[in-house]
């Protein structure tokens, strides 16, 4: 083994040791482990990358770990834009509700009835200086 | 007579208006201004203004609910319905524009249109043969038979102007309606719902009044690709 090869062993060892210690495995985390075993099984037996190759019609193995990249990252990218936009619905609903509770208790209800068309002082308005 | 037709009509106070807004302290107190002489309930809704949008609305008597940040205007149009529907006097809530371009008569229009034809949803529209156009560019004219027709295309619904911000909703079909796009897409989120809900809704000739300043916050040719790109990728769950 030359040094190469055992820096990125080390690399993807810790990579996955990193990932395993997250708690909660998502079907993108688990899809991580296996690929990073994989890509130590590949260091320890390059020629095995050709020999896979050669069985799904590549011609060398080096093409076959770039098209994996390449499904691997657009099904993260996919993966994080749904993540994203959980994320974001959830932020939105927690930030309605802020609003309308911070409404609500500053002058709340009572704000409407006393407003238009009332005779509460000069103004006739409320919600002065709720904060 | 009169006395009973008074209590047969809706109290106009069970008509809560809602108005999305977002950096828009020049123009809110002139509009909110026109609104509070109307017998109506306003609700405005600050997504999260840097300028002082909220404290202007806050001398009027309206509502104000505050984004703590910017969300878009559609999550700023949900977070006023949310609201509205849950005062116990709301019948009919009615979405408008901060920027001034719409007529506060327009409303009752609206309104008028949900009591007597039985609709649950009445849109406003630019291009009916009623309404009124006032100093549209041609560009925008363009840009919004553009993003109509998409829109037409995507929710198969049969709406002259799918991005005008005046409607009404009775409060039952508002509390059937749930936005999640964030962002300028509502507008079709709002149609997409109301055709998978299969409501009732009608088109209202409305008027437009194209300010400079309302021209330069409406939608540009850049907004319709977001609303396209929305409308296809903002479904991924």
């Amino acid at each position: 083994m030359h040094i190469g090869q055992f820096l990125i062993l080390c690399f993807l060892f810790l990579l996955m040791l990193y990932i395993l210690r997250l708690k909660n495995l998502t079907s993108i985390r688990i899809l991580i482990v296996l690929l990073l075993g994989l890509g130590m099984l590949f260091v320890f037996m390059p020629e095995l990358t050709t020999k896979l190759a050669n069985m799904v019609g590549f011609g060398r193995g080096a093409d076959l770990i770039l098209y994996l990249l390449v499904i691997f990252n657009l099904y993260y990218f996919v993966y994080t834009l749904g993540e994203q936009n959980r994320l974001l619905k959830m932020v939105t609903l927690a930030a309605r509700e802020i609003a309308i509770l911070k409404a609500q208790a500053g002058e709340g209800e009572s704000l409407a009835e006393k407003g238009q068309g009332g005779d509460d002082g000069p103004e006739g308005r409320w919600y002065h200086g709720a904060a | 007579m009169e006395g009973i037709i008074k209590a047969m009509s809706i109290l106009p106070k069970h008509i809560f208006v809602i108005v999305p807004s977002y950096n828009e302290g020049t123009v809110i107190g002139k509009i909110l201004e026109e609104l509070v002489t109307q017998e109506v309930r306003v609700v405005v809704v600050d997504d999260g203004s840097a300028d002082e949008t909220a404290e202007i609305a806050l001398g009027y008597p309206v509502y104000v609910l505050k984004h703590p940040f910017n969300l878009g205007q559609g999550a700023a149009l949900q977070t006023g319905m949310t609201f509205a529907l849950r005062q116990p006097d709301c019948r009919y809530l009615v979405t408008f524009d901060a920027d001034g371009q719409h007529d506060p008569q327009d409303i009752f229009r609206l309104v008028d249109a949900l009591e007597k034809s039985n609709v649950e949803v009445a849109l406003g529209t630019r291009f009916g043969d009623e309404a009124r156009l006032s100093g549209i560019r041609k560009s925008r004219y363009w840009v919004l038979k553009l993003a109509t027709w998409l829109t037409k295309l995507l929710t198969r619904l049969e709406v002259s102007d799918t991005h005008n911000g005046v409607r009404a909703f009775t409060a039952p079909a508002a509390r059937r309606i749930h936005l999640t796009q964030n962002r300028m897409s509502h507008a079709s989120e709002i149609l997409a719902q109301i055709s998978k809900l299969k409501m009732m809704y009608m088109e209202v000739p409305v008027t437009v009044r194209y300010t400079p300043y309302s021209m330069q916050k409406g939608q540009s040719i850049w907004n319709a690709i977001d609303i396209v790109w929305d409308t296809l990728v903002g479904g991924l769950k």
